[in-house]
Order: C-alpha cells, then structure tokens, then sequence
C-alpha cells in the first residue's frame, strides 16, 4: 500500500525535515501517526496524497506516485485535514455534486453515518460549526470507500460524545483492504482504534509497531510507588502514584495507555519489543 | 502509454458537471453583472454620440473591443478560483481528475464559452439597449447602424490580419489563464503587471532594435524608428514581428499553464 523508499525532503528555504526516511505499510489497518508539533506529521500525509513532491527518494502509493496525482490514485485517496474546505452548499446538495466523483461512494453508508453524528441534509455546510464540518467530511471520506484515508487531527473540534462516535464509525465503516492513517498529537482520542502505532520524531520514525505486539510485550500500570517494583521501564507521576510500563509478567495483558508510551519514547526510553 | 490518466471522457464529463453546479450561482451572476455593464456602456456610448453624425461602425467596433477586453480581464483573469489559498488548492487538486480535465474545464468554461456568449450577449445587448435608448431619447432620434455579428472584425479584410487579430486576442487571453495559474495570492493584479511588463519589454526591444539598425534616423533615446522597413508593399517588418509574436505566444503560454498545474504543491 505504502512504499516510501529514502524519502528527503524540506519546507521551501527551511531545514531538512525528512532524511532518507524509509516506510512500508499495508493495508488492514487503522495506523495512529504520532509525534510532536511540528514533526512532519501533516507534512507525510501531504507527500502521501500528492500535494508535495519529494525533494529525494521515492513514495508509491497502491503503485502509484502521488506526485503524479493520477485520476486512478486520486478516486483511491481522501485527505480530511485539520480544516476542510467546505463550499456554500447544504449536506445534500454536497452529496449531489461531489459524490459522482468517487467511484465507489456508497449513499447509504453515508446516510447512516450522518444519522450517527445527528447531521441533517437540508443543513448548510458553511453555517454548522467546526466540529459538525468535521463530522461531516470524516463521513464523506468514509462513504468513498477509498483505499487510503489520510485524517489529519480528526478528532480537533468534535466534542466528547461525537469522539465516541467517531471510534464507532470508523472500527465499523473500515475493510480490510483499506488504510486509514491518523495524524494526531490527541493520542488518547484514537487509543481504542488504531492498531498500529508510529511515532515520528525529527523527521524519522522512531517506533512502529502494531498495538497488539506492544500489549503482548508491556504493560502498562498504575503504581503507588516506583521503589516497589524493579522492573520498570518508564514512569510517569500521576495523582496518587505513577503511570509505569512495565515489561509483561505471566502474560497479563494491559490496556495500552498511548501516551504514556508515546512520553517514552519522546524522552529517549530505550523500549525493547 | 495510457490515455486514460490523462482523459477520460465520463470522467471529465463528471468534473466539467461538478464545476457547474459547484458554480452555478457565479457564473449566472457574473452573466447578469456583464449584461447589465455592457447596457450601461452602450447608453453612454450612444449618449454620447451626435445626432447628426449617427452612431457608426467606427464606433461600434471600438466599444466591441474595449468591453471585451476589459470583461476578458475578470473573466479570465479569475480563472483556477480555487489556487488562491491553501485550503481551497489542497481541496481543488485532489479531486479526482486528472491535470488536463481541470485545466480543460477551465480553459472552455473560462476562455471558449466566455467569448462566443460575450461576442453574442454584446450583439443582442446592443440592439437591446438602442431600442431603449431610441424609445427614451424620442424627441432626438439618434440613427444607428444595423450591426452584426461579424461588424466588429468586418475591417479585416486581409486574412493576414484577421488571423493577426484572433491569435492577439487568443494570446492575452491564455496569458490571462496562465497568471491565473501561476500567481497565488493577487493573480489578477499580477498578471496585468506581468502584461504591462511584457509590453514594455516589446517596447524596449523596438527602441534598441531601432538604435541598432537605424542609428542615424534615431536621435533621441525612446524613439522607435524601426518601423520604417517594409517586408513588402502592404506588409512592415513591425507589423510581421507582432504577427509573430502573438502567434508563438499562444501556443506556449497554454502548456504553461498545464505544467504549472500539474507542479503545483500546497
């Protein structure tokens, strides 16, 4: 699905922010992109979809090279970020006029998820807030049926309920021949949905590894004091204790806590999986 | 090499249907916007005009080329609406066409459709507005020609020229579509700068062409003196170097627009 192979590349007249940055994934998956501000999150999903071009190195997406932006690439690809464009119009007539443009949208699909985020079709898009908006393009990405969905920060703007509304759809609108990479710095909003986690850092993946490896490997504890447990790998203080990653005893396994081991990672914690 | 990546017909046929209802309401209001201007400017223009002169071809045709050129500028020069910033260009460019059907669409909606409704609407408008001009000013009838549609090029007789004429419009009209491509942010301001730049730089070449060739006739320093050769009886060399000019020019300033297209990043 995605084949980056030595990528390099550089903002106009600003540092290199990729180095030979080499990453591989296949579809199946709901990937969790992570990493700081201004660590290239956004930057990778706009040289994924074609709106940047490589300084070096190659990028293939499904076989194709997004820098092209082939029609064929582009009907397999949707990109919501942080803030969509979103033209005069209601839901419906949205629907009207951009849905013949994807090949595989599917209406239902789309009606069913806009029932769920409790949007109207006679609502015009420019007069809902942000986080309808948002609601609403994550819904169109959706029903596109597009192998690859790159979301930028999706859950920017949506309030609580609608985050577990969104866990909801994406799990059950996802199949297993799409991608759907997320972009986020609000890890405990996807914590529940992705099943694989990369982390970036300086322009490099510092991590990548599917949730499943990391709970069958740590564990993740809340402990009232780091004296009494040898083994720990990373810690945290939180009220009434600490947050610890510990290596996994007796098979136990652990909800994954994301941003603990996110925090892990980010102050430079040598993580053996 | 597949064509299909290139050109689909269903599928241009899908984006060509998706700019006009996109659009719908832009275009019918800039319809109406020219209609309404072009009825102001052809009630001044027959206001102006003496009684006893009439209102002739050699004023018809000015006022044809003026409101062209002046509604070819907004028209044009507003091309690629969506280019102008990033949210709306990242939208733009990954709807799912290829480089050629959007700047296709462009390039028919915003230069082909424009000018034969423009070259239509001014003939209509026209004889519309001298109804109601003759009908208001009673008491001093103006006389007006009967004009049509092919008064405002019926002085070319000379293919040469005609052709000389339609490749000029042709040109400025890709330039206009090509700043509309380029520039980012101002594109219509920049791309007048660029013309006028442009036409000081033929302005320019005329003077040191003249200083070169013709040092003797040129004696002060921004005289052009060069347009006194003729290439044969009805022919300059001034006249040939434009023809030239324009000619060439519209056929380049089209694939620039396309690759600037296809290189844009957000």
């Amino acid at each position: 699905m995605i084949e980056t192979k030595n990528l390099t590349f550089n903002h106009k007249k600003q540092k290199t922010l990729f180095n030979n940055l080499t990453y591989m994934q296949d579809s199946g998956s709901i990937t969790g992109l992570l990493g700081k501000n201004g660590a290239g999150k956004s930057t990778l999903l706009k040289l994924f979809a074609g709106l940047l071009h490589p300084k070096k190195g190659e990028i293939l997406i499904n076989g194709y090279t997004p820098a092209y932006r082939n029609p064929d690439f582009l009907s397999d690809i949707f990109l919501v970020s942080d803030e969509p464009y979103l033209p005069s119009l209601t839901i419906n007539s949205y629907l009207n006029i951009y849905a013949p443009l994807y090949k595989n949208f599917d209406r239902e699909k789309m009606s069913k998820i806009i029932n769920e985020f409790e949007l109207l079709g006679s609502q015009k898009l420019d007069s809902i807030s942000h986080g309808q908006q948002k609601k609403f393009v994550i819904a169109f990405a959706l029903s596109t049926n597009c192998k690859l969905l790159l979301l930028d920060e999706p859950t920017n703007g949506l309030d609580i309920p609608s985050k577990s509304i969104f866990r909801k759809v994406l799990i059950s609108s996802v199949e297993e021949d799409q991608l759907v990479l997320i972009s986020t710095h609000q890890v405990k909003d996807i914590e529940t949905v992705i099943d694989r986690i990369v982390i970036i850092e300086d322009g490099n993946i510092v991590f990548e590894k599917d949730t499943h490896v990391v709970t069958e490997k740590l564990q993740f504890q809340k402990i009232e004091s780091i004296t009494e447990v040898s083994k720990i790998i990373y810690s945290e203080k939180c009220p009434g204790g600490y947050n610890a990653i510990l290596p996994v005893e007796n098979n136990e396994e652990t909800e994954i806590d994301i941003e603990l081991l996110f925090n892990a990672i980010s102050n430079k914690t040598e993580i053996k999986l | 090499m597949s064509i299909q990546k290139y050109f689909s017909p269903q599928r241009f046929i899908n984006y060509f249907k998706y700019d006009l209802r996109l659009n719908v309401k832009t275009y019918l209001f800039f319809c109406v916007g020219i209609a309404i201007i072009l009825f102001c400017a052809n009630f001044f223009a027959l206001n102006q005009t003496s009684t006893s002169r009439g209102f002739l071809k050699r004023d018809y045709q000015p006022l044809f080329f003026v409101t062209f050129t002046l509604c070819s500028i907004v028209a044009i020069g507003t091309s690629f609406p969506s280019l102008r910033n990033k949210k709306d260009s990242s939208h733009y460019l990954l709807l799912p066409a290829s480089v050629f059907e959007k700047f296709l669409t462009q390039f028919l909606i915003r230069i082909v459709v424009f000018t034969a409704f423009f070259y239509i609407l001014f003939w209509l408008e026209f004889k519309f507005t001298t109804a109601i001009y003759q009908s208001i000013e009673w008491k001093n009838t103006l006389t007006v020609k009967s004009f049509d549609l092919a008064t405002p090029f019926s002085d070319l007789t000379r293919t040469l020229d005609l052709l000389a004429v339609l490749f000029g419009i042709f040109s400025i009209a890709t330039f206009l579509l090509m700043g509309a491509a380029y520039f980012k942010k101002y594109a219509l301001f920049k791309t007048i700068l660029a013309f006028g730049l442009l036409i000081g730089l033929f302005f320019l070449t005329m003077v040191v062409g003249s200083h070169m060739f013709y040092p003797e006739k040129t004696q002060e320093f921004f005289s052009i003196k060069i347009d006194t050769y003729k290439i044969s009886e009805n022919l300059h060399n001034v006249q040939m170097y434009i023809y030239i000019v324009v000619t060439a020019a519209s056929l380049f300033f089209l694939p620039i627009t396309y690759f600037k297209l296809k290189e844009k990043q957000v």
